[in-house]
């Protein structure tokens, strides 16, 4: 027959049994707390600060004209994991591109902030901004149509997003941009966080 | 038979205590809430006026609006009195100590004391037994499990604890007694306990006991229901224990009188462990009028360092498992305070 050992609690020694060390511990435990550093974000007032690979709310840029840079080509729609995305074309007489977004629709709802449009685009059309404040009165109101992400894009002109080129693609049509390096994205891969109070933000905007 | 004076002192002392002590619960759920955020890391409420310092009314306000819910299956007479039985006795068992030092007025000795009994410490134990009744009959008159788990621990643990606690007393009545001083009037226990040792120790009974005072404290937090000992009304276990039927102002005035009881319990902490009003220092004032007002202000400060003492091991200790409270009652603090009142006879005995 095999015998286990089990090796047994030792006894409470009489400190332990008599709870005051412990108790004693514990209070000036909690008084360094009380003390100490508090961790709550005071939201309204201050908010996360997320690097700028964060996948928040969708924009759509415009180019030096200030026209839409979207060329309608439905790459986005289609790598589309939700299906969230709707787009309509129109023909325009432009000597760059024949076509623009006549309807541009993104339901909020039903994104999934996967990034793969902004990965998709050629055009580097779309970005996703660092808002994740995102906010309507009903579900009709959450499907941003193109005003809306244009005006988001003006908004958020200055922000540093998520870009197709964090994905490390080569976006052979735009001049000037090249693939990112892969150490980089890595780094940027982790969005962290770092506490700064509203007008903070509102400065490095 | 008691001078004008005196007459005028107690009434204008019961008016602005009774006042106080509601006010002050009111404030003390507030630094309650506070120091819970503070001991996790939070900030606490800080959004209801400046720096939060109204959410006490927010909260009273929302009480008083709420909806007051009687069910059907609760004893209905016993259900409404109970949280008035449990505020009672909250509100009068401070009127036996004295909050400053006596002084005198138009050639009268005036006690700024409510009432001055003089078997000052039965008054003590025979208001502070009764707080249970209110938390009893609530328990019961819900008609509903969970409170009445709550009512029967509760009385339990007060019974329990109400017996260390009254031999810590005793102690305290045989280190004030002498030949011709009346050792069950409160204001002879604290004037027991201005006299210094070697000349800087003040005498008071905390020093000469610490071991009473210490048997005092563990049952100070029991007799109120505060964690550790917070077993009546565990939420974990019994959702509200003796309250949990209860709704708006009689809920909240069950959760007020708890706090009172808090408060209450600190003064009489103060006055037969701490010295009362008094201070290392007292006896070089000259101006009457200054001592009298430096010794009310030092009888609040300590009543504030147990108010807050009541907060920060509420925040720090987890709760006791039931039976490891009656073992501590019966098997622990029992025979340390049966031990600590002998040991105090017979020092006196010897001394004198």
């Amino acid at each position: 027959m095999a015998t286990i050992n089990v090796q047994r609690p030792e006894r409470l020694t009489l400190a332990e049994r008599l709870y005051l060390p412990a108790i004693l511990n514990g209070l000036r435990l909690t008084w360094r707390h009380i003390w100490g550093e508090r961790v709550t974000l005071q939201y309204p007032e201050e908010e996360r600060q997320f690097k700028r690979v964060y996948r928040g709310v969708h924009r759509l840029n415009k180019d030096d004209k200030g026209r839409v840079k979207c060329v309608a080509c439905e790459m986005c729609a289609a790598s589309c994991p939700a299906h969230c995305i709707t787009i309509k074309a129109t023909e325009v007489e432009w000597p760059e591109r024949d076509k623009i977004p006549k309807i541009f629709e993104i339901d909020e709802l039903k994104c999934i902030f996967c990034g793969y449009c902004v990965e998709a685009c050629p055009e580097d059309a779309i970005h996703m901004t660092r808002h994740y404040h995102l906010i309507a009165r009903s579900r009709e109101d959450m499907i941003f149509g193109l005003d809306k992400l244009l005006a988001i894009y003006d908004e958020t002109k200055e922000q540093e997003v998520l870009r197709g080129v964090d994905f490390g693609m080569t976006h052979a049509r735009i001049p000037g941009k090249e693939a990112a390096n892969p150490d980089e994205v890595q780094k940027l891969a982790y969005p962290v966080v770092g506490v700064v109070t509203k007008a903070e933000t509102q400065r490095a905007q | 038979m008691i001078s004008q004076e005196q007459l005028i002192v107690s009434l204008v002392l019961g008016l602005v205590l009774m006042l106080a002590m509601t006010a002050g619960a009111g404030v003390f759920t507030f630094f309650e809430r506070k120091i819970a955020g503070w001991t996790q890391g939070r900030y606490g409420p800080n959004r209801a006026g400046p720096k939060g310092y109204l959410q006490f009314l927010a909260d009273g306000i929302k009480f008083a609006l709420k909806e007051d819910v009687i069910q059907d299956y609760v004893v209905k007479p016993v259900y409404v009195i109970a949280p008035g039985l449990m505020m009672i006795p909250a509100l009068v068992l401070y009127a036996a100590l004295p909050i400053g030092k006596p002084f005198v007025w138009n050639g009268n000795e005036v006690h700024l004391q409510i009432v001055q009994a003089n078997v000052g410490v039965l008054y003590l134990l025979a208001v502070a037994s009764i707080a249970v009744y209110g938390i009893v009959f609530g328990a019961w008159a819900s008609n509903s499990r969970y409170p009445f788990f709550g009512g029967v621990r509760a009385s339990a643990q007060m019974i329990s604890y109400e017996l260390a606690m009254g031999l810590s007393i005793i102690s305290v009545v045989l280190l004030t007694s002498e030949p011709g001083i009346n050792a069950l009037s409160i204001s002879n226990i604290v004037a027991g306990q201005t006299g210094y040792w070697f000349g800087f120790i003040p005498r008071w009974n905390l020093f000469a006991n610490p071991v009473a005072f210490f048997v005092f404290l563990v049952c100070m937090f029991a007799e109120t229901n505060r964690l550790p000992f917070d077993l009546a009304e565990a939420e974990q276990e019994l959702v509200g224990g003796y309250h949990t039927e209860y709704s708006a102002m009689k809920f909240a005035s069950f959760m007020l009188s708890e706090y009172v009881n808090m408060i209450t319990m600190s003064m009489v902490m103060v006055t037969l462990f701490v010295g009362g009003w008094h201070f290392p220092g007292i006896e070089a004032i000259r101006s009457q009028a200054i001592q009298v007002l430096l010794s009310i202000g030092a009888f609040g400060i300590k009543v504030l360092f147990f108010c807050f003492l009541f907060l920060w091991v509420r925040w720090t200790l987890p709760r006791f498992r039931y039976d490891q409270l009656m073992h501590l009652g019966w098997k622990a603090l029992l025979p340390v305070a049966l031990a600590s009142a002998l040991g105090t006879a017979i020092a006196i005995a010897l001394r004198v």
